[in-house]
């Protein structure tokens, strides 16, 4: 469900599978990037570029995310798409996320 | 008016697919942001009825959409009938709007933005059958 990389500079990259993170995928999404951060990973992008719909159920996993990290690191997204970014939008998740377009410009803000 | 109808199976393998065709249908009616409203608006509807609906064994859900004439402009109702438990109509009444509600909030989402991404809503259950009509519209005209 998910594909992740762990960066040099030890920031973990979570690109969900597919171009629907809706309810169909999300707990899967969420059991596996939650066992990246059980693993020890504490500073995430959500690499959303591949994904073109998220659902209630989708932003609530990556939520879900966020607060299992809590202030032991950070969870930051990017690669927003017009539809994603409305949900985004109109739940006012803009009040909690950083987003970035991209993850190399996620990961410089992480790092600076 | 051209209208078409849709069959979604009690499960969210057939939302997923219903959603993907649904927008196909309608893509050349409502402006980009309509479309991403309707996709928003009538996700959550399907997925309400298969995860809270308690379908009888078998049962699906019925989804008609209509597009308007082009003379008419960029409209589309989309109708959604399930045989499945009422959903009680204070839900859609009271529906907070999604800003306000707190974003640390992992559900209870589904209903506040069935209500925000719609222009006209209307719910009623008679007869063991529910039926959700969702209007979309240009919001810039």
């Amino acid at each position: 469900m998910i594909h992740s990389q762990v960066q040099s500079n030890g920031i973990c990259v979570i690109r969900p599978e597919g171009d629907r993170l809706t309810a169909l995928g999300a707990n899967a999404f969420r059991q596996e990037a939650s066992q990246l951060i059980d693993d020890g990973s504490n500073r995430i992008i959500i690499d959303l570029s591949q994904v073109r719909f998220v659902d209630s159920s989708g932003l609530g996993a990556i939520v879900g995310l966020l607060k299992k990290v809590g202030n032991r690191g950070e969870v930051v997204v990017c690669g927003l798409s017009d539809a994603v970014r409305q949900m985004f939008r109109v739940t006012r998740m803009e009040r909690v996320f950083q987003i970035f377009p991209d993850p190399a410009a996620a990961s410089a803000a992480l790092d600076g | 008016m051209e209208s078409r109808g849709f069959h979604v199976e009690c499960g969210l393998e057939s939302v997923d697919a219903t959603m993907a065709a649904v927008c196909a249908f309608v893509g050349d009616t409502l402006s980009p942001e309509g479309l991403i409203r309707l996709e928003i608006a009538v996700t959550e509807a399907l997925n309400n009825v298969v995860l809270h609906g308690g379908l009888p064994q078998g049962a699906g859900i019925a989804v008609a959409v209509r597009k308007a004439a082009p003379e008419v402009g960029p409209e589309v109702g989309v109708e959604i009938r399930d045989p499945g438990q009422p959903v009680p109509a204070e839900l859609f009444k009271a529906a907070r709007n999604p800003a306000d509600i707190d974003p640390l909030e992992e559900s209870g989402r589904g209903i506040p933005l069935i209500v925000a991404m719609s222009d006209a809503l209307h719910y009623e259950s008679r007869d063991g059958s529910n039926c959700l009509t969702l209007r979309f519209a240009d919001r810039s005209s």
